[in-house]
């Protein structure tokens, strides 16, 4: 870790525990009662030996004839376990639902805030990182930290209540050497188990990696399957697979050596406190320095204990492993949202503005420069399109015809000075961003849908809309009849578990969901690539009647389907070279056409068109 | 180990509709199955069961050995003038303690290591046998399966199995052995006191299943829900451009809230399940306890048995009793790794690509290609291809047109034997393809797809893959396909890093790669899947003088989108609902007016 990523984890840590210490601050009732719960449970541990002593040295005593205990009393006592038991049942339970059922609290409304984080964030934070990695601060993440906050808390707090009271009862009414005696291994075991925690934690750590790399690998050659099949790789994959697997076995033996002394070596430490018990407290019982019940105190105490103390090992790495976690959680919680209202000026009130906005859009000046690399992705664009028009953008790869629109929807925010977009006269930034992107319809290049039902899709807003709206959207996208074939029609399930469909099918059910919002400004961003050239043919034809009384800025590669727009603009690294109409740039006889020529087959090679 | 989900997202190849059925019903065999690949390392097995036997001896000699104690403590003290007797005896029982202390910490040690590196080479036995499997698998099953399960089948699911092994395994016979040797050593102790421990027997052995079975359904739903959960978010985090675009955080939130809160509620039953089955069993213990102390301490008062001898019950009792709850809390585990088990025999089950029974060989291939009246489907009926004949010479170049979903792709699948047609036959260089080694005939082809994979690595290995190939002919099919221009320019040439799925390169690049690839070899037979996505004009030029140099001298078969490539083609198949259409050169084609016609001035005038 460098020093700057250091003190960043660390802060994110000190933010991370303010969280928590926010939510020990609303539910720290649920912690007390936990805790009176363990007072109890561990009271009622502890009860347990201390009775048996106590029945020992009547039985001893009566015998030796200086006690007299009846087969009455004797029940009664031996009835007394059962009692405690039952309390302890109901301290336990209730340990568990008050600090464990807290720690669920924690974890419900932890995701439920990283998820509202997420809803928030812009593109700015998705474009660095991976879905694996957010996903993983939903599971391993806070998973590791519910535990710390429940499991965790609840062992510590027993071994240390445990610890005390015992030790205490013990100094007070018993030996105090032997106390001594027996409890030196204790703070070795503790000493120890949390020294072999961090080898364990180190191997463990490689194990997971080698796994990680392992699941990376195999993954890859799953993916690229019909490549290796094709080109006649599968024995050398398998080869390759091999090293990671033998990496992989190979942590797991360094991982299984070190745990193979650990878990001996608690039972032979406390082994030896047995041993030093049956020594030390042996002979001062028989010099009657301590009655034989206490010797079985003593021994019941030892046998409480061990197990916790075994545990504590287990329940550092848990804490450790939470703190790691909630630095990373609390890192994107706090996480800043480049784009929101009032970032630049407040905006208008909703109020004051139209129910919809008309559509004039001016680009003026525009320039927008990407990320670290400052690659210019946009320089000085001007375009006003007034209401009712249709712009059609073409250009390379590259070119910036996406970001031209993640400008307009404020996917991206351009800096000052470099240019402003307005509709209607309006700043877009001084427009509320909900109101906003409520006057935009939206189809994406990459026809993203949800695993949810057809109509769930293409329904997609608050309003709920009836079948026929819905069946309409569909049929003017083309895709009716398609949706029609599947068995449950607009209710059948789209995605893993249901049906996958073609990219055209998509991209032509994503058209349906920006019809249907009737919006007054509709985008659509190269999203007839995946049909063919008749059916998108038939949907521009419907599209047409569509486009009526809006603008629309429509992104192609294939000039047809731009052919018919009001204005053409063509970008080149970011710049417009030419604007116009279709016949105006042909004419040109500039890059448009010369990309004409190239989609219709250049002059020489068409010879045979003619 | 923490659940490595990372949430893969399925290619989205082949279109029909998957519905794996996680909940794979688990037969009589599963558990055969599952113990099926300890066979080979059953000497170490055995190795272990004695260990553990030992083990048990040790763990039930050291209560005796306090009972022992306390009885000489309990005599010491009724009788003080032998004191001295009985500490040289307390002495010597101290010693046989930490004696047999330290040899349990031998033996352990021994058998904690036997068992983990035995599993541990089970499983990587076993994880290579399924990735070789997975590696021999027909195509229908990677249509059907999603990348991220078959990544689970070899990963996670192996894992799973492992626990079975290191600890489920061991820990039941432990439990059993422990079980069987405390009841042994009880009866020898006393009948009486035997009878009194085993009468809260089924108390326990009632609470157990009564256990067993709520907790088997929360747990299942518990995994339900958190699957809910991770598919959710990892859907939302892929398309929250359109969430926010949509306007739609809030009904988001709450259909998120939605699921997270079934989860907590899940976790609540899970708790409270909890809650009530520990402590109730230690409420039976303590009703064990209390009938011990009772009738023995009665027992004892009638001098018929010693205090240390009901010391040792109740220490066995516990022994006895704790072997009930771990195998009842067993059982999850175990289910999980017998679903797991079944699943990996699910897929080892599959049955591989067919190999022909007598592969004739294409020995010197020439690289003919005949179709002779094929009808293909991917399912029963639903032919793709109908009755499709054609022959391309050595040499030819044949471009194949046609509307999407015409079969073209499927044409090109075919030749490569990634699946079997049904009717009618296909020729390479006059054999059968279904007499010939597929693997063979794969080598004799040289495929590019339409969209490009890349593996992690560098240039060179993408372009060789791991065939043993020298650098120059690297770099000259670089060049062949005009790919060397980008590749120099690059920091480290043809030894510059290739990220996980190639996203630095372009477009462009990645064709011209994958160009490179495919004519590495130095390939009789093409088969090109074009591009339809678009590169900027000069890298298109390009690609279409790269496409032209890989052809020169092989026999090709390319699905054409660009019209440069179809009339400098020998030969065009325009195909439409599976059946050839029309077949000859472009100006043939033209002139007939018909089908290419129409395609023709619709795309490109």
């Amino acid at each position: 870790m460098s020093k700057r990523n250091a003190s960043k984890y660390d802060e994110n840590l000190k933010r991370g525990i303010k969280l928590l210490k926010e939510f020990l601050s609303k539910n720290y009732i649920k912690y007390i009662y936990g805790f009176i719960a363990i007072i109890f449970a561990d009271l009622c541990t502890m009860l347990t030996p201390i009775l048996s002593g106590r029945i020992v040295d009547a039985i001893v005593n009566t015998t030796n004839g200086l006690d007299n205990l009846t087969t009455r009393r004797l029940l009664l006592l031996c009835s007394i376990f059962i009692g405690i038991a039952l309390i302890k049942m109901l301290a336990n339970f209730l340990t568990r639902l008050f600090v464990i059922g807290a720690s669920f609290v924690l974890d419900f409304a932890t995701r439920s805030a990283m998820f509202n984080k997420l809803l928030e964030l812009t593109m700015n934070y998705y474009n660095k990182k991976s879905t694996g990695e957010v996903m993983a601060l939903s599971t391993n993440d806070l998973n590791a930290v519910t535990r710390a906050m429940g499991m965790g808390i609840m062992h510590i707090i027993n071994t240390i209540i445990l610890l005390l009271f015992s030790a205490t009862y013990l100094i007070i009414n018993l030996n105090v050497t032997l106390t001594l005696a027996v409890f030196i291994p204790f703070p070795i075991l503790i000493i120890i188990i949390s020294q072999f925690g961090k080898f364990i934690h180190k191997r463990f750590k490689k194990v997971q990696e080698s796994f990680a790399d392992l699941t990376g690998k195999t993954e890859e050659s799953i993916a690229g399957i019909r490549v290796v099949k094709s080109f006649v790789q599968e024995e050398y994959e398998i080869a390759n697979f091999e090293k990671f697997n033998e990496k992989n076995y190979q942590a797991n033996v360094a991982l299984a050596k070190i745990r193979a002394i650990f878990h001996p070596t608690l039972s032979l430490l406390s082994n030896i406190t047995y041993f030093i018990l049956l020594i030390f407290g042996g002979l001062i019982a028989m010099d009657g320095q301590i009655s034989l019940g206490e010797f079985i105190v003593v021994n019941g105490f030892l046998g409480m204990l061990v197990r916790p103390i075994t545990f504590v090992g287990m329940i550092i790495n848990f804490l450790q492993r939470g703190k790691v976690s909630v630095s990373r959680i609390s890192e994107l919680l706090y996480q800043q949202t480049d784009i929101y209202d009032g970032k630049y000026n407040k905006p208008i009130k909703e109020d004051k503005l139209p129910d919809k906005l008309r559509g004039d859009i001016v680009f003026n000046n525009l320039s927008f420069v990407y990320g670290e690399k400052k690659i210019k992705a946009l320089d000085n664009i001007s375009i006003n399109l007034k209401h009712g028009y249709t712009l059609g953008v073409i250009g390379e790869v590259g070119s910036g015809k996406t970001t031209l629109v993640n400008l307009l929807t404020r996917v991206f925010d351009y800096e000052e000075n470099q240019g402003q977009i307005t509709i209607d006269g309006y700043d877009i930034r001084d427009l509320p961003l909900h109101y906003l992107r409520d006057n935009i319809g939206y189809v994406p290049q990459d026809n993203f849908l949800f695993s949810d039902t057809i109509s769930y899709n293409v329904n997609f807003s608050l309003k709920q809309r009836s079948k026929d709206e819905i069946a309409d959207a569909v049929k003017k996208s083309n895709v009716y009849e398609d949706v029609m074939e599947f068995p449950d029609k607009f209710d059948t399930l789209l995605g893993e578990k249901g049906v996958n469909l073609s990219g055209g099918q998509k991209q032509r059910l994503c058209i349906a969901r920006a019809l249907i919002q009737n919006k007054p400004i509709m985008i659509f961003d190269d999203c007839l690539s995946a049909v063919d050239v008749e059916t998108e043919k038939e949907i521009l034809a419907n599209l047409r009647d569509e486009r009526e009384g809006r603008t629309c800025i429509v992104i192609a590669h294939r000039i047809s389907t731009i052919k018919d727009s009001d204005l053409i603009i063509v970008l080149g690294d970011g710049k417009i070279i030419e604007s116009g109409t279709h016949d105006e740039l042909i004419s040109l006889n500039g890059e448009y056409n010369k990309m004409h020529r190239l989609q219709l087959m250049d002059e020489l090679e068409g010879g045979a068109a003619s | 180990m923490t659940g490595m989900n990372k949430g893969f997202r399925a290619g989205s190849s082949a279109g029909r509709s998957i519905s794996l059925d996680e909940k794979q019903k688990i037969g009589k065999d599963s558990l055969k199955n599952l113990l099926k690949h300890a066979i080979p390392y059953w000497p170490w097995f055995l190795l272990a069961l004695l260990l553990v036997t030992m083990i048990t001896v040790t763990e039930l000699i050291r209560p005796y050995l306090l009972g022992l104690a306390i009885d000489d403590i309990s005599k010491a003290i009724s009788n003080p003038e032998t004191v001295s007797d009985y500490k040289d005896h307390i002495m010597s029982l101290g010693i046989i303690f930490i004696s047999v202390a330290f040899l349990q910490f031998v033996i352990s040690y021994f058998n904690t290591i036997i068992l983990n590196v035995t599993s541990a080479k089970i499983i990587k036995a076993l994880r290579s046998k399924v990735f070789a499997h997975v590696m021999s698998l027909p195509f229908r099953y990677f249509d059907k399966t999603p990348v991220g399960s078959v990544v689970t089948r070899i990963c996670n699911d192996t894992n799973s199995i492992n626990e079975m092994y290191v600890n489920v395994l061991v820990n039941f016979f432990r439990d059993i052995f422990m079980m069987i040797g405390v009841i042994i050593t009880m009866f020898l102790l006393d009948v009486k006191m035997t009878l009194v421990v085993l009468s809260v027997v089924p108390l326990m052995a009632f609470a157990a299943i009564l256990f067993r079975k709520k907790a088997r359904k929360i747990h299942t739903s518990i995994r339900a829900r958190l699957s809910a959960i991770n598919i959710f978010l990892s859907e939302h985090i892929s398309g929250m451009k359109i969430v926010q675009l949509f306007n739609m955080q809030k009904v988001k939130q709450s259909e998120f809230d939605k699921i997270n809160l079934q989860y907590m509620n899940e976790n609540k039953s899970r708790i409270k399940l909890w809650g009530i089955f520990r402590p109730f069993m230690e409420v039976v213990s303590a009703i064990a306890l209390a009938l011990i102390m009772w009738v023995g301490g009665k027992d004892v008062l009638t001098s018929t048995i010693s205090i240390g001898v009901v010391y040792m019950f109740i220490n066995y009792s516990r022994k006895f009793f704790h072997p009930i709850m771990s195998l009842t809390e067993m059982y999850n585990t175990t289910q999980a790794s017998l679903v797991s088990s079944e699943r990996i025999e699910v897929l080892l089950n599959t049955l591989p690509e067919k190999k022909p029974v007598s592969a004739k060989s294409l020995y010197d291939s020439k690289g003919k290609i005949e179709f002779k009246n094929v009808w293909f489907a991917y399912d029963d009926e639903n032919w793709i291809l109908k009755d499709v004949s054609f022959t391309v010479s050595p040499g030819e170049k044949v471009a194949i047109v046609g509307t999407t979903g015409a079969g073209k792709t499927t044409i090109i699948s075919l030749i490569l034997g990634f699946y079997r047609h049904q009717k009618g036959d296909i020729l390479i260089d006059g054999i059968s393809i279904n007499d010939i080694d597929l693997q063979e005939l794969r080598k004799e082809i040289g495929t590019v797809r339409q969209d490009v994979f890349l593996f992690k690595g560098d240039i060179e290995t993408n372009i060789k893959l791991y065939n043993d190939i020298p650098i120059e002919q690297v770099i000259k099919a670089a060049k062949t396909v005009n790919a060397s221009k980008f590749i120099n320019q690059l920091e480290d040439t043809y030894k510059e890093e290739v990220n996980h799925r190639g996203t630095t390169f372009s477009e462009g690049q990645r064709q011209l790669l994958s160009f490179a690839r495919a004519l590495v070899n130095n390939p009789k037979i093409l088969l090109l899947d074009e591009a339809t996505s678009s590169v900027d004009t000069k890298t298109e030029l390009l690609i279409q003088e790269g496409m032209l140099q890989m052809m020169e001298g092989r026999t090709s078969i390319t699905i054409a989108h660009r019209l440069s490539t179809i009339v400098h083609s020998d030969e065009i198949l325009f195909i439409h609902k599976g059946r050839i259409k029309e077949q000859g050169t472009h100006k043939e084609l033209l002139k007939k007016k018909g089908y290419y016609y129409d395609l023709y001035t619709i795309q490109y005038s």
